[in-house]
């Protein structure tokens, strides 16, 4: 099965931040938390369409995600930040409390329900 | 209800030169003795007075510093630059006292808890930006122990020297009010005024008769201007100066012209130290004390601090960012500096002060010169401007230095030769005395502040005491009060704080006159960041205070 | 109904306070000025909470003697969030941390702390706001995205904002942006300089060499060629008063406080040239009053343990993270903050395992982990105090309206008190 190499990004977007001033249980936020952006070259690599179940992997752990398609480099997935993103950073020691939220390796494979 | 009983009293103020007396405390207030309710022993509506046994010490109202930086966004920065100096002075919490760090900038509890326990009791903020002016507020309610004020920049203020360009008096006057009230300022501070301006495209000025940016005045205007404006309005305190060209050596020539400018009006010229240097062929500077002191001796209205530099680690922070950045030239260390739209600047640079180095050593040489040719103590204040010079805590140290020339000898030979050769400072004989002490740390500041109730022992002022027990090593015996009482309660015993309090925020009597609304208000939105009604301070935030005359 | 002006907005380190409110019947009915977020914020009807012990609907003074035991008898609490409050409560929450003698730490440690950590080592130099919007010619965002992150700042400050010097607002600019993608924000900009993740170190580094005039051998940095690097240190140096603002970008990617320290220590280098300022553009409304506060009444930004009667210091050993996944937490307090929905798994879970209070105006994330929820007065809108802008600006926040629920300041207060008690 087709898998993605890249380096993780996780961040803030303006809806990430309307979600959280309505609520982390409104439909937006979890929306918004729940999707991965990748390029259209790395979707085809996967062959995953808008819209897709995917499934995110890096060394802290492991979640699924609805992607979509944004300007990035192919190499790059970015994930707004959230509890889905969260299961994906980690406790990095050596970074003076600073967790691995950014530039982290991970694997990305369409989410086939198997 | 306190008596403090059979203490030397040293109470300049009131001509009380060492002579044994009692003192009398009722209602947070120095009162009459024989009127006072339980004079007898016993007291009114059940209350006992408390009776502190002074015989053989020396009795002196609280400390009080009218320059100093202790609260406020350059005072943070100073403790943000230090992490690895506070944990050299972990302060633990004692009983209702707070804990903290110490060092050269301590945090707010330990500030407040190391003035008491050398018996200070009112300490002035020595250098407020008026838009940071609420951060400055809330770090002196965090400080215990103390009844403060701030003084508040001008001196690179654009309405400031915009209003001195148009000659407008009246609506400068009207400025000053409104910056004074809306941020609780006490009085008039201006640092190098116009160099910040020129600091802008990273300049700086070097006389008083220099350009600055896009205003056709001069220091010299400035400084005038604000003067005149403080006598008209006949604020508390003098306009509180620390002079252009500090810390270079044609400095003390700028002082001496800064000092004739008052022409008579009163001025108070701050760190003196660090502005009195003379050039000196093959040397970065040499002393140019001689004819400061010769013009402060002849002439009244001027007062000076000192600015005492004391060996070891100092925190350097001013409104003088050109001269902040060229400290970092010199350290290569830490620096911030930081601009505040339309009003003012500051640096902060942490060095030390070596008496091995001929410039360290000469500093030092300058300060004890200043203290040593100044004939009025009434008009000369111990300070090391503090954090600039030295801490606050080595007050007591300075007084030493003071008081007994053999130990300020000694001191002085263990300085670079060089400097110590350079300097007068083994031919002059001076030893302040006990009197003397008393006017420069306490009634001269509280005097020179316009605080008729802080400073001094005589009916009616605050019921602020320092007792000490005299010893032949005035450092210790200044540095240790026996008691310190603070509005009529004891809050340390034998040189430790054990009562929490805090004090209340002075503020001037301002006219009204401060209607600058209809042409402040837009040019506010032009120029400003925030909000015109965000600007003033609410009221109730500088309650407790006290509303203090103006003269 | 009332109405207000110069509202101050707490949701984000921009701090807006130009916005007006209207208020009819205890509720805020309207409002102009201000982003989306802004909106969400003030228009959103507060939620109806009750607090919580165990999960079930309790009143406030058991919730908060339920508060009160759990603290006292833990063994090594944690203190935690405070960047969505007052300055008056946060430094209720520094007293009560002295108190416990517990571990008390701000959202800092997983946002700026790094770059509060190189500024320690070396200083800042920094303007406020308005300098950036009378002055600026060049901006220069790195690793940050304020079209999403702070939607305003850019009018209001940075980008389009008219000024004293600079009428034309964003003509009167050159806008760069350092990002590892092209964000709206780097849309946006004259000048868009693409680094690899992990590798700003290195670019900053390649900067500085080249604004030093040392001797730089190579062709790309970071994945930036050559000839941008050099084209970009050219605008720096021919500003006339510059400014960084960075963000996450230098905090988190690899380097942390090292990222930052070099980005001081450009804008130091370029002072020698010209005038330069930095900015770190804080996430959180009130988080330079978590550091502030805390610096003032401990002597130290963030990460500050109590448990020998005084202050220390140590990222890395007293941040909250650390202390979770270490397991060394026994208790956590969060206030006005989710972590839950911001840490890493490995230590968002914990506060289900151990014995977690949390105090909000909303019922957060981690709040439906916790044994306590205290529900508050949401800050600059039922209730008043200080909050410190991005440039360390303070402003006032206004009580708008009332809430059946104290602030945090008065409950975090009435737990000191009640642990006091409990320890007599």
């Amino acid at each position: 099965m087709a898998r993605v190499e890249a380096v993780l990004i996780t961040g803030r977007t303006v809806k990430q931040g309307v979600g959280l001033a309505e609520g982390k249980h409104s439909g937006l936020y979890r929306q918004e938390t729940g999707s991965v952006e990748m390029s259209a070259a790395a979707m085809a690599e996967l062959g995953a369409a808008q819209g897709d179940s995917v499934i995110v992997s890096t060394e802290y752990g492991t979640a699924v995600f609805t992607c979509r398609n944004a300007d990035l480099p192919d190499s790059i997935v970015f994930i707004p930040y959230g509890p889905s993103a969260n299961r994906l950073t980690g406790h990095a020691a050596g970074r003076s409390g600073m967790p691995a939220f950014k530039g982290i390796g991970c694997t990305v494979r369409r989410d086939d329900g198997g | 209800m306190l008596h403090v009983v059979g203490g030397s009293v040293y109470d300049p103020a009131n001509g009380v030169n060492g002579e044994v007396r009692d003192i009398y405390a009722a209602g947070g207030k120095i009162c009459d003795g024989k009127r006072a309710p339980g004079a007898d022993g016993d007291g009114s509506a059940g209350e006992r007075a408390e009776v502190i046994d002074a015989r053989g010490m020396v009795v002196m109202a609280g400390g009080v510093d009218l320059h100093s930086h202790i609260a406020g966004p350059k005072v943070n920065v100073g403790r943000t630059l230090s992490p690895g100096d506070h944990r050299m002075d972990p302060v633990p919490r004692f009983g209702s006292m707070r804990g903290g760090v110490g060092h050269v900038v301590p945090s707010t509890f330990v500030i407040g808890r190391r003035y008491a326990e050398m018996g200070y009791t009112t300490v002035m903020e020595a250098a407020a930006p008026p838009m940071e002016a609420r951060h400055v507020h809330e770090e002196l309610d965090d400080i215990p122990m103390l009844d403060t004020g701030m003084l508040l920049l001008m001196g690179n203020n654009h309405f400031v020297l915009s209003l001195i360009d148009e000659d407008d008096k009246e609506r400068l006057a009207d400025y000053v009010v409104f910056l004074l009230g809306s941020t609780g300022g006490y009085g008039i501070k201006a640092v190098n005024p116009g160099g910040g301006v020129n600091w802008r495209r990273r300049g700086n000025l070097g006389g008083l008769d220099d350009a600055i940016d896009g205003h056709d005045i001069t220091p010299r205007h400035i400084i005038d201007a604000l003067i005149d404006v403080n006598e008209g309005l006949r604020l508390p305190h003098p306009v509180h100066l620390h002079c252009n060209n500090l810390g270079q050596p044609t400095s003390a020539e700028t002082t001496l012209q800064t000092m004739q400018l008052a022409d008579g009006r009163p001025l108070h010229i701050t760190h003196l130290q660090f502005n009195a240097y003379g050039p000196k062929k093959g040397a970065p500077f040499a002393s140019g004390v001689q004819p400061l002191a010769d013009y402060v001796n002849s002439h009244p209205n001027i007062s000076v601090d000192v600015g005492q530099v004391v060996f070891g680690p100092a925190v350097t922070m001013t409104g003088d960012a050109p001269f902040q950045h060229s400290l970092l030239k010199l350290t290569k260390d830490r620096w911030t500096n930081k601009e505040i739209e339309m009003e003012t600047q500051s640096g902060v640079v942490p060095l030390a002060y070596s008496k091995n180095t001929y410039v360290g050593a000469t500093q030092w040489l300058v300060g004890m010169e200043i203290f040593l040719l100044t004939e009025d103590p009434w008009r000369i204040y111990l300070t090391t401007d503090s954090p600039n010079g030295g801490p606050f805590t080595a007050y007591p140290w300075v007084i030493k230095l003071l008081m007994d020339r053999a130990y300020r000898e000694e001191i002085a030979k263990t300085l670079n030769k060089r400097a110590l050769e350079a300097s007068c400072l083994l031919e002059l004989e001076r030893e302040y005395t006990l009197e003397e002490i008393a006017i420069i740390t306490r009634a001269g500041p509280a005097a020179r502040l316009g605080l008729r109730h802080k400073g001094h022992l005589g009916v009616g002022a605050d019921a602020d005491i320092a007792v000490y027990e005299p010893c032949s090593d005035y450092e210790a015996m200044f540095a240790r009060p026996r008691y310190v009482i603070k509005g009529g309660r004891v809050v340390v015993r034998d040189g430790r704080a054990v009562q929490e309090c805090f004090g209340r925020r002075f503020l001037p009597d301002l006219p009204d006159r401060d209607h600058v609304t209809c042409w402040l208000a837009p040019e506010f939105a032009r120029l400003y960041s925030v909000s015109f009604s965000n600007y003033p301070i609410d009221r109730e935030r500088f309650e407790p205070c006290e509303v203090v005359p103006c003269r | 109904m009332a109405e207000y002006e110069g509202v101050v907005c707490a949701f984000c380190g921009s701090l807006c306070d130009d916005i007006t409110l209207k208020v009819e019947d205890n509720a805020i009915v309207s409002m102009t000025g201000g982003c989306a977020i802004g909106r969400k914020r003030f228009l959103s009807p507060p939620e109806a909470n009750a607090p919580l012990v165990k999960g079930r609907e309790t009143g406030l003074d058991q919730a908060i003697d339920a508060a009160v035991r759990i603290l006292s008898s833990a063994r090594y609490p944690l203190i935690y969030g405070l960047s969505s409050t007052t300055a008056e409560a946060q430094a209720a929450a520094v007293r009560l941390a002295e108190t416990l003698g517990a571990t008390i730490d701000s959202t800092s440690s997983v946002c700026h702390g790094p770059g509060t950590i190189a500024r320690q080592m070396l200083g800042i130099p920094t303007c406020t706001l308005g300098e950036v919007r009378n002055r600026a010619d060049v901006v220069l965002f790195w690793g940050c995205n304020p079209v999403e992150a702070h939607p305003r700042h850019f009018g209001r400050y940075s980008v389009q904002a008219r000024g004293w010097k600079t009428p034309e607002g964003r003509q009167n600019r050159t806008l760069i942006a350092v990002d590892v993608r092209k964000t709206l924000t780097a849309k946006m900009a004259d000048v868009f300089l693409q680094v690899e993740p992990n590798s700003d170190f290195e670019v900053l580094t390649a900067l500085r060499a080249l604004i030093n005039g040392a001797n730089l051998t190579g062709d790309t940095f970071g994945g930036v060629p050559r000839s941008q690097l050099e084209q970009a240190a050219q605008t720096l140096l021919g500003a006339k008063y510059g400014v960084i603002l960075f963000g996450m970008g230098l905090t988190m990617s690899s380097g942390c406080q090292h990222n930052v320290y070099q980005a001081l220590m450009l804008a130091r280098d370029l002072n020698d040239h010209t005038a330069f300022a930095v900015i770190p553009m804080r996430g959180h409304g009130n988080v330079t009053g978590a550091e502030t506060v805390m610096t003032w009444l401990t002597g130290y930004p963030f990460a500050v343990n109590f448990s020998r009667g005084y202050p220390r210091y140590s990222p890395g050993e007293f941040s909250a993270v650390d202390v979770l996944v270490r397991d060394e937490a026994d208790a956590a307090l969060v206030v006005a903050s989710d972590p839950a929905a911001t840490f890493p798994a490995a230590a968002a879970d914990r506060f289900a395992q151990i014995s977690t209070i949390v105090i909000d105006p909303q019922f957060s994330a981690t709040a439906q982990m916790a044994q306590v929820y205290i529900p508050s007065a949401s800050a600059g809108i039922a209730a008043s105090g200080t909050a410190y802008r991005m440039d360390g600006v303070p402003l006032p926040l206004r009580k708008l309206v009332d809430s059946e629920y104290p602030d945090d300041r008065q409950i975090l207060n009435r737990i000191e008190e009640g642990v006091r008690q409990c320890s007599t």
